[in-house]
């Protein structure tokens, strides 16, 4: 990777609420134009982590950069993070012309000036025709564009969002998350995204920081995080898995492991014979094989198995099948109307898909 | 119009389907309309022609209407200043001491509202603690600027509990949005906080002002040669027993007092759209800077340490034998008010009984105006918190007049007294009563509905439990408001019926001060002592005084 320059750097930054931790000992860099999601459950302190940069929380331990620039002793007023704030906070009594104008207007910017502003990025976000309502006259998604040209007018170093979607449809949130994104791109600017909803970190982010109980358990691109998770919970919290645990048998240059009556077979791997081994597997990795197709008997990873249950979810059919003394979640896509798998069933497991978590040697 | 008149055919039919429903509503309107709309009635029918134009060609009267309306304006002024001052300390800064400093701020509005004028006497008269044996001066602090200082003293409490109940629903992540885009904090607080702030400051500032234009007491203790509406309309009665100049004197006071109320209700519907943009998301406001702060927290507490030496000045009062003369200290005041008078406890025997019968009329037309339909919905919500608007002196004529004569003859009686306090204690409860019914989620009673109770059993197996904690605490509070209400108790007593709050009046008129504050510190008394037990009962469960 090319040297990209470091914008915003959290160096061991600690939040306490009393003496819970809230965000503890996080280290994070954020490179130049980068759009970096902190993904979590809730209560993980990533909504802590954004108002500490945004400067709406003290930092108790720790040095918050950007620029390079110490910002832990300037107040939220000089910072230049504008955020777009989950419930919008939208000044009720302010038309939406005058909500965006409020940050050119506290940076004493001409009246010229700012009307040419504002028409600039009502135009950029679609929003013309709005300028004279009030905000509550906006629909959910108007409430929200208006935020974000509140945020982004101001031209601010650091784009802060706060679950900005969360308030919103399901539907309009797709559209509205590859809007923002394209925006992103298109300006260039750094942006620090928080959610909870890993769909969306996924389909947003070019940095997924996955948090949990105030600590960053793993950084990484949306492939990295879902492909190769670093922990349980990671596998578990970005998409789903089937988690299956065994032990280590060598068998000459091919890793098999146990997991209690089957073996699976790893490929090489090199974990150590006799170490206890926490393995993970997509649903949509394996291959469900029904009763009346064909398959040889012999390949690696083949499960003889029953179905327990099934969802059927339009794009897709989840099953839960019952194979070697383990529950297994089963993902097909349907390109077209077929009739939904019952009775028994064959599970076939790529060895490649297979995912080792940990390995612990005994 | 057909589509209303249908609706409202409809309505009835649902009603007469259910006639213990039925019944309890029309008590509920009998009720009010003879004990708020009729004694209104007689007191507008009671003058004629002539003496309205007596009214026109009197001097004194126009003066005293001017009077009343620039007392109105100043005290109300500054009262909101002081009240607003205290709120946005109180709900924004980080200061040490706040709940003493909102214990202070309770005393005023649970004792005799001329307690204030009362103190300023013993603080600032002829032979007052502070003008005359600390300073030596000759002050004089009847008139319109002693009455301004006490009539702000007395009525800032209001406004701080209007203000701070506007200051703490807005949503902390709007300052911090417009600290975020680069406002400081006078920034965000001008184009911020106060303009949303409006809508309450307003609200509170016409409460406030229909309840200085109406005062009494104060008046009558501190207003000395400054004559207001209130005070002309009680010496016409008492003094020239002329019923009809009295009752023209209400009718001018009742049209600002009517005016600032609907005004009132029209700004508190507005404080809605300061919640417009949903959901609570637990951010914590911004810390105020340290020069803010800690001027805010100067301001507090002197406004703190004048109201505490006032109720000081009350306590010490009633343990001296003679104020500014013989300062030696006793207990024969309260021998006197406790025991040889029965004031006290006709005080507290009556406001028992007119805050348990506030309390349900309260509770069932709060029920019924917010969880059913029927026609004349609008007018009982109306009629109910009517009384806030009317007068004292005007409800004390009205009901001198509409109840001096059979059927209802109660001229004399304690029934009187104790209707009179129910009706001037009615809309505080029923405000309290109505914020309570908002926490319960309809979504409980319908499903008592929908498991076969009916309406009535709905009331007394559902709401009266789910209530019963909000009534406990209207039932003090009106008790509470009951024993210290005085403008229109004064004009229905008898020797036989006589009320603590009046009988202060008449001791400090007189100049037996010893006696007088004596009264009024045990009048206090009864009140911290209703306050405590209910939080004895009840804990924190109800949250009195923030209305």
């Amino acid at each position: 990777m090319s040297t990209e320059r470091i914008h915003v750097e959290l160096v061991g930054v600690t939040k306490r609420f009393g003496t819970f931790a809230a965000v503890n000992n996080v280290t994070l860099t954020v490179p130049e134009a980068r759009f970096v999601t902190l993904l979590g459950p809730s209560g993980c302190g990533k909504t802590t982590m954004l108002r500490l940069i945004a400067g709406f929380y003290d930092v108790d331990e720790g040095e918050i950069r950007i620029d390079g620039r110490r910002v832990n002793d300037v107040p939220p007023d000089r910072r230049s993070t504008a955020m777009v704030f989950q419930d919008f906070a939208l000044f009720p009594h302010m038309t939406v012309f005058e909500n965006i104008a409020y940050g050119l207007r506290m940076r004493r910017f001409s009246q010229a000036d700012v009307t040419r502003r504002v028409e600039g990025v009502v135009r950029l976000l679609g929003l013309q025709g709005t300028e004279a309502k009030s905000p509550h006259q906006l629909s959910g998604g108007q409430q929200q564009r208006v935020a974000l040209a509140r945020a982004l007018v101001v031209e601010p170093e650091v784009l802060l969002m706060d679950e900005p979607l969360s308030n919103l449809d399901a539907k309009f949130r797709l559209r509205l998350r590859t809007e923002i994104r394209q925006l992103q791109q298109q300006l260039g600017k750094t942006t620090i995204y928080v959610t909870h909803d890993q769909e969306e970190a996924l389909a947003i982010s070019d940095t997924i920081a996955v948090m949990l109980d105030g600590r960053i358990v793993q950084v990484g691109s949306a492939f990295d995080v879902y492909y190769a998770p670093a922990s349980r919970f990671v596998a578990d919290f970005v998409g789903t898995s089937n988690f299956v645990e065994g032990r280590v048998i060598a068998d000459r240059d091919t890793t098999r492991v146990d997991v209690g009556g089957i073996t699976l077979t790893l490929g090489p791997r090199g974990l150590p014979a006799g170490a206890r081994a926490l393995l993970a597997v997509r649903p949509e990795a394996i291959h469900l094989i029904g009763p009346d197709e064909s398959c040889e008997r012999e390949v690696e990873n083949y499960l003889r198995g029953v179905v327990n249950a099934q969802s059927f979810m339009g794009s897709r059919v989840r099953y839960w099948i019952g194979a070697g003394g383990t529950e297994w979640m089963v993902d097909v896509h349907l390109a077209a109307p077929s009739r939904l798998l019952a009775g028994e069933v064959a599970l076939r497991i790529p060895q490649e898909r297979i995912h080792v978590l940990e390995c612990q040697e005994k | 119009m057909l589509a209303v008149a249908r609706a409202q055919v409809r309505d009835v039919r649902r009603l007469v389907r259910e006639p213990a429903l039925f019944a309890v509503l029309l008590a509920v309107a009998a009720f009010l309309l003879v004990f708020v709309l009729l004694p209104v009635i007689r007191v507008l029918a009671a003058p004629s022609v002539e003496h309205w134009m007596q009214y026109l060609q009197r001097a004194a009267f126009i003066k005293a209407m001017r009077n009343s309306l620039l007392m109105a304006v100043l005290s109300t002024t500054s009262a909101v200043s002081v009240g607003f001052l205290y709120a946005y300390a109180l709900v924004r800064a980080d200061i040490p001491g706040k709940p003493l400093f909102r214990t202070v701020a309770l005393l005023p509005l649970i004792s005799p509202p001329f307690v204030t004028g009362l103190a300023t006497i013993l603080l600032f008269g002829r032979q007052g603690l502070v003008t005359h044996r600390l300073l030596g001066l000759t002050f004089d602090p009847y008139g319109w600027h002693g009455l301004w200082f006490a009539q702000t003293l007395a009525f800032f409490p209001l406004a701080y509990l209007g203000v701070a109940g506007v200051l703490s629903s807005i949503s902390p992540s709007l300052e911090l949005a417009a600290h975020n885009l680069g406002a400081r904090w006078w920034a965000a607080f001008r184009t911020i906080t106060v303009p949303l702030a409006t809508p309450g400051i307003t609200s509170a500032a016409l409460l406030v002002s229909i309840f200085v234009l109406a005062d009494f007491g104060n008046p009558m203790v501190l207003g000395g040669s400054f004559y207001v509406l209130a005070t002309e309309a009680y010496l016409q009665i008492i003094g020239r027993y002329n019923t009809e100049m009295a009752a023209v004197l209400c009718t001018v006071l009742l049209v600002p007092a009517l005016g600032f109320f609907l005004a009132q209700r029209y700004w508190l519907g507005r404080r809605a759209y300061v919640t417009v943009t949903g959901r609570p998301t637990g951010l914590e406001p911004r810390r105020l800077p340290p020069a803010v702060r800690w001027a805010l927290f100067g301001g507090c507490l002197i406004v703190a340490l004048v109201v505490a030496s006032i109720y000081l000045v009350i306590a010490v009062g009633a343990f001296v034998r003679l104020w500014g003369i013989d300062w030696s200290l006793t207990l024969g005041n309260f021998a006197y008010t406790l025991f040889k008078q029965r004031d006290l406890y006709n005080s507290v025997r009556f406001g028992l009984t007119a805050a348990l019968l506030t309390a349900l009329v309260a509770t069932v037309a709060a029920y019924l105006t917010q969880r059913k339909s029927f026609p004349g919905r609008g007018a009982l919500d109306l009629l109910t918190l009517l009384p806030l608007a009317l007068p004292g002196t005007l409800v004390g004529i009205g009901f001198v007049l509409a109840f001096n004569q059979p059927p209802l003859e109660l001229a004399g009686t304690a029934t009187i007294v104790v209707m009179v306090m129910a009706i001037r204690t009615l809309p505080v409860g029923y405000r309290l009563a109505v914020a309570s019914l908002h926490q319960i989620e309809p979504s409980i009673e319908w499903a008592s509905r929908n498991l076969g109770a009916s309406s009535l059993r709905t009331f007394v197996r559902i709401m009266l439990p789910l209530l019963k904690y909000a009534f406990a605490g209207g039932f003090i509070y009106t008790f509470v408001k009951s024993i210290n209400t005085l403008s229109a108790v004064i004009f229905l007593i008898t020797p036989g019926t006589a009320v603590a709050s009046a009988s202060i009046l008449g001791l400090a008129e007189q100049g037996y001060w010893g006696l007088a504050t004596a009264l009024a510190f045990s009048l206090i008394v009864v009140a911290l002592l209703a306050l405590g037990l209910l939080r004895l009962v009840v804990g924190r469960r109800v949250q009195l005084f923030d209305l």
